[in-house]
């Protein structure tokens, strides 16, 4: 029994005018073993609480918009925020490195917390065990998609159009996800390696025996309630944004290929 | 001073009972076969287009990604980026096939389990960022508490290969505890860092921000437009996802509170699961609330089941308190 509960049943027991027995201390082999594995597991389980904590809390202190980190489920942010909210806390320097690789910068103020420079502490261990992430799924909001559209050029002059993702094509539900992530995570990757989209569109003809590509990143919008209500398409022309275009073999090497709409 | 004294001995016992009690790996093993099936079939898919993502010459090349992308941090570590050869690629993801596989029935758990980790990490790294979700951070966590506790003690083939020779069951240990407790604990800032991020946004303050997300024809796989005609239901959604991820962490502990947080859990991840098309992440995510379901209810779930009861009777059985230590 514990000690405050020997005390509470003490009390009870002499306002009911029961006799009591004095409160013994409780019996010295109760109380949990101090020894070296446990002061160890101890601070292993407090370094590694604290790194698990850091990440996130990091990810959301070094940047409003976008995360400094990749987010952790969710589609990039809105088109626009409903009603303007501002972010209470100041930008933090973006980072470079489409990974989340914050640039540990100083304090505009002294008694400003600097998390981002806690995290630099567990950086390399949350690295390798990849707990460098900040969980935020669909957060700050639930944005737009992005989908590359495709046009291989065969040999022969035939043309080859495709879009990824794209779900009637694609099975199991997880494999068409994997495509949607690599197309909405292609702006991510070009920041830091801006050849990406040309590895994405020589990939592409090289694994359809083809001659050429284009390959175009697009925004699907998303449609206001009025919009849907109204009877518009979500899928129609219109909701998609053509943000952007490469062929594959640069252009400078072969003729421009002509874009279909 | 003996105040301060008792206070350090109270503190330090309270978090010995918390992290150290001994605690049977029933639980523990029901989290492996689920976490060891899902890993499995997580990288089962990526055998549709296995060079594609983790093929030198795929959609992001493994040099690209290493130099510009990996290479400023030498822990974003995969050895998918080394591995050019196509065959080689193969006989290395049907290796860690075979491995997901034995951590989810059992065989040889303490080698296999280290070996799912370093696996399920080294592809997690491969892909992101390129093709990673939320998903990934899962599997790899609970790939990684699995290696600390002794989940192929119940329910697995090791199980029943101590029985053929006799051995006597385990016994309850504290490294069981250990990883249920770091599951719970990650599960908990997991939700309450979703919902701090989601509070820099301004739909999920306006109580517009389930529309945005069925509103998104990539991830729908219900037709949810409906909810256009009814803000008030969208509002309440919104806001009632937002209030259980930020008091998940607070309200998940209590006896009183956890079975409805749980069954938030369920009600929400069934949502994106079904409604978004994530059915994956929503199964990650329901693993890992497992963490919290409450020794009696899982041994009375285990006393429905005669086969695993059989091979339960070997081993020392739950009991009321030393549930209540460990789940309290």
């Amino acid at each position: 029994m514990r000690n405050k509960e020997r005390v509470a049943t003490h009390r009870k027991m002499k306002k009911q005018g029961r006799p009591t027995q004095p409160i013994e201390a409780p019996p010295e082999d109760s109380a949990p073993e101090v020894n070296p594995p446990r002061i160890l597991a101890s601070l292993a389980i407090l370094w590694h609480l604290s790194a698990v904590i850091v990440a996130p809390c990091a990810v959301l202190v070094s940047t409003a918009e976008p995360l400094a980190f990749p987010p952790g489920g969710g589609p990039p942010f809105a088109e626009t925020s409903a009603n303007g909210l501002e972010t209470p806390l100041p930008q933090a320097p973006r980072s470079n490195d489409a990974m989340g690789n914050v640039e540990v910068s100083e304090p505009t103020s002294a008694w400003y917390p600097r998390p981002l420079a806690w995290l630099s502490v567990f950086e390399h261990y949350l690295d390798a065990l990849y707990l460098n992430h900040g969980y935020s799924f669909f957060a700050p909001d639930p944005g737009p998609s992005h989908l590359l559209r495709y046009q291989i050029s065969m040999q022969g002059g035939e043309y080859e159009t495709g879009k990824l993702p794209d779900a009637s094509q694609i099975w199991p539900r997880l494999l068409y996800h994997r495509y949607f992530m690599l197309a909405e995570q292609t702006e991510a990757v070009t920041q830091q390696a801006p050849s990406a989209p040309l590895a994405i569109a020589e990939h592409l003809t090289k694994s359809n025996g083809a001659e050429r590509a284009l390959v175009e990143r697009m925004r699907h919008r998303l449609l206001w309630p009025v919009e849907s209500l109204e009877g518009v398409d979500p899928q129609g022309a219109e909701t998609y944004l053509i943000q952007g275009g490469v062929e594959w073999p640069p252009a400078e090497d072969s003729p421009p290929v002509e874009k279909t709409q | 001073m003996t105040q301060l004294r008792g206070g350090i001995q109270q503190t330090w016992a309270a978090w010995s009972r918390f992290w150290f009690t001994p605690a049977d790996s029933q639980l523990l093993a029901v989290i492996r076969i689920l976490a060891g099936s899902l890993l499995f079939y997580t990288h089962l898919v990526w055998s549709f287009d296995l060079a594609g993502f983790f093929g030198g010459d795929g959609w992001l090349p493994a040099d690209m990604m290493r130099e510009q992308i990996h290479g400023q941090r030498p822990m974003l570590w995969s050895y998918f980026f080394y591995i050019e050869s196509t065959p080689l690629l193969w006989l290395i993801h049907i290796l860690s096939l075979a491995v997901f596989s034995c951590l989810a029935i059992g065989l040889f758990v303490p080698l296999i389990s280290p070996l799912a980790f370093i696996a399920a990490v080294a592809y997690a790294q491969r892909v992101t960022p390129g093709a990673y979700f939320g998903l990934d951070p899962i599997n790899c966590m609970l790939a990684l508490y699995l290696c600390i506790g002794r989940p192929g003690d119940h329910f697995s083939v090791d199980a029943w290969l101590r029985k053929r020779r006799g051995q006597p069951a385990p016994e309850p240990s504290s490294r069981n505890n250990v990883a249920i407790r770091l599951i719970q604990v990650h599960m908990a800032v997991v939700y309450f860092c979703s919902a701090l991020a989601k509070l820099q946004g301004g739909t999920w303050w306006n109580g517009t921000a389930i529309w945005w997300a069925v509103a998104n024809t990539e991830y729908s796989t219900i037709n949810l437009r409906w909810l256009a005609d009814w803000p008030n239901l969208v509002a309440i959604l919104t806001y009632a996802t937002l209030f259980w991820e930020l008091t998940y962490a607070a309200l998940i502990w209590p006896r009183a509170t956890r079975p409805w947080m749980l069954a938030g859990a369920v009600a929400l991840h069934a949502g994106i699961g079904f409604g978004m098309g994530m059915l994956t992440f929503a199964f990650a995510m329901l693993i890992g609330n497992l963490a919290f379901v409450p020794g009696p209810w899982l041994q009375a779930a285990i006393d429905k089941l005669p086969t695993i009861r059989s091979s339960a009777v070997d081993s020392p059985r739950l009991d009321k308190n030393q549930t209540a230590k460990r789940t309290n």
